[in-house]
């Protein structure tokens, strides 16, 4: 693999990859956001705005 | 206990009691609507005016948390303010019960506290305070909300406040006690001034203003009043809320609340009460509204909170800086690839152009596919184009011989073509235009209008004197003066006399000859052909068949012309009368020929047979002539009689007859031109060939054909075709500067190697091997024994000096000096297996090398086929000079050749004709004519400064 193919495919690996951390991410903190707001809500009650 | 109030409320119990009065439980008798009715305790001593008018303020008021006020009656001497009745208890009760609340619903009730206030407070002209927030003036109603309730003493604000009227301990603010902490730090000032009342723990006092009264320890007199405002609420609420979280009833004194622990409450709600509760009014929050937002904050401001959303956005910006990342790099790289691929096509471009002899182009080709720019999008030097610089240049093209010069593009095909006498001119007729070019430079000289025919002919006097059957005329063009010399009469077939001092000139099919002087252009004479003319097609526009025979003597005296009626006639031109009629009307349809001296050499061809014939025009007899159905090609000038049928070209004497091959080629010879040294064949299979005096092909060129023109003289070869716009030209080159060593040019032979000191040169094949040193002198000659027998030969080189070694099938190994040629040693070994696999080393690859099969390069470390080699030839030897590797290999037909590779076994360069490559990396060619050429290998950088130069 030629050095130009190396940074066309890795690059599109990188982006990848990102993508899927991001999606990961994405989830992750989706989920922790939903326990942290459901513990803020136990204890300062709904949000109100 | 039934009571009927003012005839429309009928009190029905007492609810409750306190400071502002005692409160009733009623009904509307008309709506039958519950109603809570409130006996203010102010009737004693507030005006029923004042009354009135607070209450109207209050019955103004309309908010989800503020029970709704309906009317103000009095009955007797009491005033009851009726108003919603709100189901549920009052917080203090649950308090008193020790109940205690979640942090989630202290907080909910305080944002609507907090609305209620803001509501309260922005009530106009100046804001209504509600003056007594504590925790029994909030009803709990049994959806869960609260109201707030007793507005007793709730109080009208003016511009600067109001004047507090009552307090209930502990929930007041320090202004209700007249206490002023305004500035820095808490101090109590002038407490003895202050009107301040005690009162009973669940009921406000209330204050008798201008009645001056004793604080805790207090003393002296005087009186001054603090004015209340929104921030007073806003401690009594901060007090109520103290109260509900914690369960403690805040201390009178602010200075002296305890502080709500982390236990007790999440620390920023503990900070929004504390800073309710500050001392400092200017220190607390300033309205509701910002309490309010505080509390509506709590999720945003929390540090977890926070410290989430910081982390998604690190995280986002993280990962979106590497998907960028990413998506510049594959960027990078695909551009990258794409200008690789473009570099490629450029290269596969300028190998083409110069298959086509165009070498400028194919220099372009290879430049443009060398990234020059230094951007991050150019890729890599490729070796692709670096080969096809090297071989745009020539560097290794050792060789003597004609080589692709320029390719000349013309406006359109050629109709014809010539070179001037040195061939440093070159012309072509197309439609119309005569086009002249230098053929060193490539420049454009002149374009000259010509006569519409293909008729129409192109002649060089000399170099810069050009003869062309114009419009109209025939004309004579001064190349360096760049001006027309002199002008005829109308002409298409031009003809010189071999002295170049006359030309005769025949327009299309007219019966009669022009003969001009050259140098001035005089018409000398006309030479009346009678009734008859030469073969011309209905349409002459677009092709000359050439059948016509036109052609003058050296000297000007017989001029030979053929007619269409198939006769050929030669006229004396000193005397007019004397018509020489070779042939009446006959078959015959194409004539060639011309004078060589006084003889006449002419072919003529008819569709059944060709007949080649000399006549002497002195003796006026036929000398020799031949008879064949295949056509004779003749030309006759100077230098001689030349004769090609078939394959076979030969200069025969006029008058014996005896042959001298000139050229011997594949296929039929079609046309051919000659000079001094080289004769350049045109061939039915498309190819070109060109021959030294001593008749070797000395080139082949099989692209680009068939060839309609051949034209040779001096350095220069044109070549061209019908359907290609553009003449090629070649030019003879020589490198005597890389000379190395010579030879017998007749010495054949395999291979050629120079022993290690440089001093001979060993030319060997399989039966022996010659010695020469570098000046040619033959040193030593042996003939192998048994050389049927040989298995292999090897030419070494090691510290022992240079050898060469001869295998035998029986496994015996000769050794024979480099030096003298005298055999060094004789031993025997075991028999080959016959096979002729070899196998190479470079630092990095193993390379096979079967006899019948593809070279392969293996990685040495992990053992990997990395790539194939040459598929159609035996690989013969692998050099590595430093991180380049030289393979050399026999083609299939027989051809030397060698290839120089990359560190990745890319091509950089063909090695055309290389024998040898000295320890040094000198290599060494071997032009099988007599000469050993050397060169280095140049780097991309020397190659470039070539094409500087």
């Amino acid at each position: 693999m030629s050095g130009s193919e190396l940074l066309f495919y890795g690059g599109i690996g990188v982006m990848a990859a990102a993508a899927l951390l991001g999606v990961v991410a994405v989830v992750g903190f989706r989920i922790s956001g939903r326990r942290l707001r459901a513990r803020l809500e136990k204890e300062f009650g709904k949000r109100r705005h | 206990m039934s009571q009927i109030i003012a005839s429309t409320y009928e009190i029905l119990q007492e609810i409750g009691s306190g400071g502002g009065g005692v409160v009733y439980l009623g009904r509307h008798l008309r709506l039958g609507k519950w109603v809570v009715l409130k006996a203010d305790k102010r009737t004693i001593t507030a005006k029923p005016e004042v009354l009135r008018r607070e209450v109207d303020a209050l019955k103004n008021l309309s908010h989800t948390y503020i029970p709704q006020v309906y009317d103000f009656v009095t009955e007797g001497e009491t005033v009851y303010t009726v108003m919603d009745y709100i189901e549920g208890e009052s917080l203090d009760k649950a308090l008193k019960r020790g109940e205690r609340f979640p942090q989630a619903q202290v907080v909910e009730w305080a944002c609507q506290l907090l609305e209620a206030l803001c509501y309260l407070h922005s009530r106009p002209p100046h804001g209504i305070l509600h003056s007594d927030i504590k925790p029994s003036n909030i009803m709990r109603t049994p959806q869960n909300d609260i109201r707030l309730i007793d507005f007793n003493i709730a109080l009208a604000l003016g511009e600067e406040g109001a004047v507090r009227v009552g307090f209930s301990r502990g929930y007041a603010s320090p202004e209700h006690y007249g206490m002023d902490y305004a500035g820095m730090g808490a101090t109590e000032r002038d407490e003895d001034d202050v009107l301040t009342r005690v009162s009973e723990p669940e009921g406000p006092e209330t204050v008798m203003p201008s009645v001056p009264v004793s604080s805790r320890g207090s003393t002296g007199s005087g009186k001054r009043t603090v004015l209340l405002d929104v921030r007073s609420d806003i401690y009594s609420l901060g007090a109520t809320l103290y109260h509900l979280f914690t369960g403690r009833r805040p201390a009178q004194d602010a200075r002296e609340v305890l502080p709500i622990s982390d236990q007790e409450v999440s620390p920023a709600v503990a900070a929004i009460i504390r800073k309710a509760m500050d001392p400092d009014p200017n220190r607390r929050w300033q309205t509701a509204a910002e309490m309010l937002r505080a509390f509506e904050h709590l999720h945003d401001e929390d540090p977890r909170m926070k410290r989430h959303r910081r982390r998604c956005r690190v995280t986002a910006a993280l990962l979106a800086l590497v998907f960028l990342a990413g998506g510049f790099t594959a960027f990078v790289g695909l551009k990258q690839m794409e200008r690789l691929q473009n570099a490629y096509a450029l290269a596969e471009y300028s190998a083409n152009a110069l298959r086509e002899g165009d070498v400028d182009g194919a220099l372009s080709y290879a430049l443009a596919a060398i990234p020059t720019e230094g951007s991050i999008f150019d890729p890599p030097q490729t070796a692709q184009a670096q080969r096809a610089l090297t071989n745009a240049l020539g560097v290794y093209d050792l060789t003597d011989g004609f080589k692709a010069h320029r390719l000349l593009a013309l406006p359109s095909e050629p109709i014809k073509a010539a070179l001037s006498p040195s061939g440093t001119r070159a012309a072509a007729l197309t439609s119309g235009l005569v086009t002249v070019f230098d053929t060193d430079t490539g420049e454009t000289l002149a374009e000259l209008p010509a006569e519409q025919s293909a008729l129409a002919d192109v002649v060089f006097v000399d170099e810069n004197t050009l003869l062309y059957a114009g419009e109209g005329a025939i004309r004579c063009y001064d190349l360096a003066e760049g001006a027309e010399r002199w002008s005829g009469k109308a002409a298409t077939t031009i003809t010189l006399s071999g002295d170049r001092s006359l030309a005769a000139a025949v327009y299309k099919d007219e019966n009669v000859a022009a003969v001009y002087d050259v140098k001035t252009g005089e018409a000398l004479r006309a030479v009346s052909f009678q009734d008859k003319h030469q073969s011309v097609l209905p349409n002459d526009v677009f092709a000359d068949p050439e059948d016509n025979l036109l052609a003058l003597d050296a000297s000007g005296n017989w001029l030979a012309a053929s007619f269409s009626d198939g006769s050929l006639q030669v006229f004396d031109l000193r005397d007019s009368e004397n018509v020489v009629e070779l042939y009446e009307a006959s078959d015959y349809t194409h004539f060639e020929g011309g004078f060589y001296g006084q003889y006449l050499a002419f072919s003529a061809t008819s569709s059944e047979e060709s007949v080649f014939a000399v006549i002497d025009l002195e003796a006026m007899a036929q000398t020799g002539g031949f008879l064949s159905q295949l056509p004779f090609h003749v030309q006759a000038d100077e230098t001689g009689v030349y004769v090609g049928t078939e394959n076979i070209l030969v200069r025969i004497h006029p008058v014996t007859g005896e042959q001298a091959e000139v050229a011997y080629t594949d296929a039929d010879i079609t046309a051919f031109a000659r000079t001094a040294d080289h004769t350049l064949t045109a061939t039915a299979d498309g190819a070109y060939c060109v021959f030294d005096s001593g008749a070797r092909l000395l080139e082949k060129v099989e692209e680009g054909g068939p060839w309609d023109f051949v034209q040779a003289a001096g350095d220069f070869i044109l070549v061209a075709n019908r359907d290609t716009p553009s003449l090629r030209i070649l030019r003879l080159e020589d490198h005597p500067e890389a000379q190395l060593a010579s030879y017998d040019p007749g010495d054949l032979h395999d291979e050629a190697r120079v022993s290690a000191d440089g001093s001979t040169v060993m030319l060997f094949r399989y039966d022996g091997f010659r010695l020469y040193d570098t000046a040619g002198t033959l040193l030593a000659e042996t003939a192998l024994p048994d050389a049927e027998q040989v298995y292999d030969q090897q030419y070494r080189r090691d510290e022992s000096g240079s050898y060469l070694e001869v295998f035998y099938n029986d496994g015996t190994i000769r050794r024979y000096s480099a030096i003298d040629g005298s055999l060094l040693s004789e031993t025997a070994g075991e028999a080959p297996d016959g096979t002729l696999y070899e196998e190479f080393f470079t630092d990095a690859y193993r390379i096979t090398s079967p006899l019948h099969g593809t070279p392969e390069v293996y990685d040495r470390e992990s053992g990997e086929l990395v790539c194939t080699l040459e598929p159609d030839a035996y690989l013969t030897y692998v050099t590595q000079v430093g991180d380049k590797i030289i393979t050399e290999y026999i083609s299939a037909q027989g051809q030397r050749y060698g290839l120089l590779l990359d560190e990745n076994c890319e091509t950089l360069a063909d090695l055309p004709e290389l024998c040898d490559v000295l320890a040094d990396g000198t290599l060494v060619f071997d032009d099988m004519r007599g000469n050993l050429r050397q060169s280095r290998i140049y780097s991309m950088q020397e190659l470039l400064a070539l094409v500087d130069h």
